[in-house]
């Protein structure tokens, strides 16, 4: 159920962050794809089947408005996952910060790689030279937005108490040796 | 040890069963109808307007004028030797050497154009509504990722707009509705591959279909397609609705003509320039008027039989 609620929240903001908040604040060129780099942040920090349940929902919900065919960036969406997955699970659900950076950087150029050519296979009218140029752009917004985005959602999912047994006591153990190097005694 | 393996294992194990079963559940997505979706997206906007509108705020700039008027205004400007006062409209005071009547006539209309611009930029001032009733609606937001080019607007069915209806920009066709929320709804550009609006040339008054999706470099730009032997466009024409198709009144601006080309023995495809830019649009006005009472031709059914002819 609580990762329901999550799941509801984590739409909501990637559709009101990709539709409304980046584009009033961030140029064109540095607007993220914001729903794969919360999706890749569930996949490396929540149990596994969480997070494919989340890539599929991120994929949904960029696909009502920023798709030319429904279903087709969420069929990319999930391959893009699998595949990253297959390559790094492990070195992903290590629990630090990298892995879904690093992550949702791969999985961001893959997926809308993967569009493209899915798209001109099913009949999109789609040119390479704008498709590649929006890709990497795409890519660039990816370096310099997951970090936080990973950070921010992170910390939520650490508070709601949504992450995976390793990460959790990762995470746990870290707080407790930042406390008691401040000096402050941590229960475990 | 042992039981932590065991957990991983049965994890895996329920991912490899999940996985394919999310694949096959996003390839069935593909079937979902077109209609679904856009309702689907119009309801959603609909609810996360109250979100929306902080962000619209902040971004909302001055609206600028249709792409086509600031043209005609660039091509009207003339060197500032030979450029009239357009103040009063009076001629002026120092004519270049060798002046001819020829000269003075092309200054005169020039001058006439400049009078006429400005009277058309003070008729579309911000604010003003156009005279057909219609409901003045703010752009919530605009193409992301790679989304067809559908605009969402802030007003829905509650303020009286309808799925179908025309949507204009300082009195220029700017697209219709083609999905509706209660508080918000969408518009597909003129130059959405699935929009037609039946057109006219407005001075060979030549007939056709404007469609969208006609890529020529970085710009989107529509097609027009006219059926005829002859066509006497010229590039720079405008193209107008004829008013056929019942969506949009007639004789409403729609673009320019860029490009004539000849598709066939007798169809030619005409590269049209869509008058509103759709990034510099803050603004637009969504027909409320009900659609023309059109008469749809009575099909006589099968079973009918055919009237007997008396002798």
């Amino acid at each position: 159920m609580r990762f329901a609620f999550f799941l509801v929240f984590l739409c909501i903001s990637a559709t009101v962050s990709q539709l409304a908040a980046f584009p009033a604040f961030v140029p064109r060129v540095l607007q993220p794809d914001v729903g794969m780099l919360m999706a890749m942040t569930v996949l490396a920090f929540a149990r596994r089947e969480e997070g494919l349940i989340t890539v599929f929902a991120m994929g949904a919900q960029a696909d009502l408005f920023g798709s030319a065919r429904f279903g087709l960036l969420t069929v990319c969406y999930l391959i893009a996952a699998g595949l990253v997955l297959w390559a790094a699970w492990r070195e992903l659900t290590r629990g630090d910060l990298l892995a879904p950076w690093i992550g949702g950087i791969a999985a961001t150029a893959l997926a809308h790689t993967l569009y493209v050519v899915l798209g001109m296979l099913c009949g999109l009218k789609v040119s390479w030279g704008p498709a590649m140029a929006a890709v990497v752009s795409l890519t660039l917004a990816a370096c310099v937005w997951g970090l936080p985005i990973s950070w921010f959602y992170g910390k939520l999912m650490y508070h709601f108490g949504l992450l995976s047994p390793g990460v959790r006591e990762r995470w746990s153990v870290d707080a407790r040796l930042a406390a008691a190097r401040r000096g402050k005694v941590m229960r475990a | 040890m042992y039981s932590e393996n065991k957990l991983m294992r049965r994890q895996i194990s329920r991912s490899q069963i999940l996985f394919p079963g999310l694949v096959l559940l996003a390839l069935a997505l593909f079937f979902v109808p077109e209609a679904q979706v856009l309702s689907l997206r119009g309801q959603y906007l609909s609810a996360l307007r109250p979100v929306l509108k902080p962000f619209n705020a902040i971004v909302r700039t001055t609206d600028p004028q249709p792409a086509s008027i600031s043209l005609d205004l660039k091509s009207s400007e003339t060197p500032k030797s030979t450029q009239p006062d357009q103040t009063n409209g009076a001629k002026p005071d120092a004519m270049p050497s060798g002046n001819t009547a020829h000269d003075a006539e092309l200054d005169r209309l020039r001058a006439e154009l400049v009078r006429v611009c400005s009277l058309l930029n003070k008729m579309n001032s911000v604010g003003e509504a156009p005279s057909l009733p219609s409901v003045q609606a703010d752009i919530l937001l605009r193409k992301s990722l790679w989304g067809e080019p559908i605009l969402a607007l802030n007003r829905g069915d509650s303020d009286g707009v309808r799925l179908n209806a025309a949507v204009l920009h300082r009195g220029a066709v700017f697209g219709r509705i083609v999905s509706i929320g209660a508080h918000a709804s969408c518009v597909a550009l003129l130059t959405h591959k699935g929009l037609s609006v039946t057109a006219r040339l407005a001075q060979c008054r030549a007939e056709g279909v404007l469609q969208g999706s006609k890529d020529e470099g970085a710009e989107r730009m529509c097609r027009l397609l006219v059926v005829g032997r002859e066509l006497n466009a010229k590039v720079g024409e405008h193209v107008v609705t004829s008013g056929y198709d019942g969506t949009f009144p007639p004789d409403l601006w729609l673009g320019v003509v860029t490009g004539i080309k000849r598709s066939g023995d007798v169809q030619w495809e005409l590269s049209v320039r869509p008058a509103c830019n759709e990034n510099a649009a803050e603004t637009v006005h969504v027909l409320t008027g009900a659609p023309p009472d059109a008469p749809w031709p009575v099909m006589p059914s099968r079973t009918q039989k055919p009237a007997q002819v008396s002798k």
